[in-house]
């Protein structure tokens, strides 16, 4: 009888409250547990594609100097294709172990056929036949000195080489080989005053080589030439892909 | 002096029947917990479902993106993609639920077997694109054809 008469009943009441705000906190702690452990452990983007991209860039570059070296002034040009050869085997040495110490296997190859048997390139923006034919090479031009040496032309939408100003417009149209031809500073100062532009105009009808130098309007010189096309072949494999790509490379610039 | 008669006053007051009372009481609020508890764990399941077919359909979508860059970039220069390869694996499920992804050129749509959960992700790729794969194996390959200027999904 003591114990049910017994109403000092505080503690239990507190002990009820307790036991049901813990119940509470307990049941949304275990809705996030639930939550979290459902979620996805994989997502990011792709950063790969930036060495593969770089990996292009660099294999083109490193081709280009290697075939101004070996043909610059006072070279040997008996040993071209030997010291083109040895720089690029060094460059790709060193590549695979740069791209090896971050989990990147590297190779790169070159093909230099037309180089060797001198087999010239058109004159579109990325010197294949499937090129852009109608490209501005050089804007906001001075000064400027362009030679040209044609192969073989298709004389149907003959090869043309636009120089153009805001103002005034003047080109100059090839119709024949085997003769280079130069367009002199004066020349050109004749007809068109700076700042002009220059384009090559039906470039996929026209093969051969071209070389183009001088200065722009902001005070700075350039040359833009093209002797051939070599190709460039680069691997690049992971754990997680792999990519084989080979990109033309314009020689010497 | 007469409330604390009043307090003091036990008349009415029958043990067994506040014992029933406290019993059913407790018996209705520990099922209410129950039952909020059941609903919010399937909530948290579809939700989880979307928030992962999210993430697994952006990253999916950013491979091949990646590969539709290399590739526009390689033509744009006037080279070839002779091999283009990415591995990728999917999780066999998603809070407990298998699923299915569907892709186009336009989207990837991501959707549960029994269709509680789906999650769109547009993006547009260059390259023609069209798979359907299963969670039911893990293991895929996502290749570049070059001859024919489109993508492949392969177990």
């Amino acid at each position: 009888m003591g114990i049910i008469k017994n109403d000092d009943a505080q503690f239990m009441l507190l002990a009820g409250f307790i036991i049901g705000i813990g119940l509470v906190i307990t049941t949304i702690m275990l809705n996030n547990i639930i939550f979290e452990s459902n979620m996805a452990g994989e997502a990011g983007g792709d950063p790969i594609k930036y060495d593969i991209v770089n990996l292009m860039r660099i294999s083109g570059d490193e081709m280009k100097s290697a075939y101004r070296n070996v043909t610059a002034p006072g070279q040997d040009a008996n040993l071209k294709f030997i010291n083109f050869t040895s720089q690029m085997q060094n460059f790709s040495g060193n590549l695979s172990k740069i791209y090896a110490l971050h989990g990147e296997g590297v190779n790169v190859g070159w093909n230099i056929s037309n180089w060797n048997n001198n087999n010239y390139a058109n004159f579109t923006d990325n010197g294949t036949a499937n090129g852009a034919a109608n490209w501005t090479v050089m804007e906001n031009v001075k000064n400027s000195t362009i030679t040209v040496n044609i192969s073989w032309i298709d004389t149907t939408s003959p090869f043309r080489i636009n120089i153009s100003s805001a103002t005034k417009y003047w080109y100059i149209n090839f119709t024949y080989t085997g003769t280079p031809t130069t367009i002199t500073n004066d020349q050109i100062k004749n007809n068109i005053t700076s700042a002009y532009s220059i384009a090559f105009i039906n470039g996929s009808s026209a093969s051969g080589n071209y070389s183009i130098a001088g200065n722009t309007t902001y005070g700075r010189n350039f040359t833009r030439a093209r002797d051939y096309i070599l190709n460039a072949t680069v691997t690049l494999s992971t754990s997680k892909m792999r990519t084989n790509i080979t990109i033309p490379v314009s020689v010497p610039w | 002096m007469k409330s604390k008669t009043l307090l003091k006053n036990e008349d009415a007051v029958s043990i067994t029947l506040g014992f029933i009372l406290i019993l059913f009481i407790t018996v209705l609020i520990f099922s209410g917990i129950i039952l909020s508890f059941y609903t919010l764990t399937k909530h948290s399941q579809e939700t989880a479902m979307k928030e992962s077919f999210d993430i697994l359909g952006s990253g999916f979508a950013a491979r091949v993106a990646s590969m539709d860059t290399l590739v526009n970039i390689t033509k744009s220069n006037g080279g070839t993609v002779n091999q283009l390869e990415y591995d990728f694996s999917i999780p066999a499920s998603i809070a407990n639920e298998g699923y299915g992804i569907n892709v186009t050129k336009e989207r990837i749509l991501l959707e549960s077997e029994n269709g509680n959960a789906k999650a769109w992700i547009p993006f547009n790729s260059s390259s023609n694109i069209t798979g359907q794969i299963y969670s039911n194996a893990q293991d895929y390959k996502l290749s570049y054809d070059n001859n024919n200027n489109s993508m492949k999904i392969e177990q």
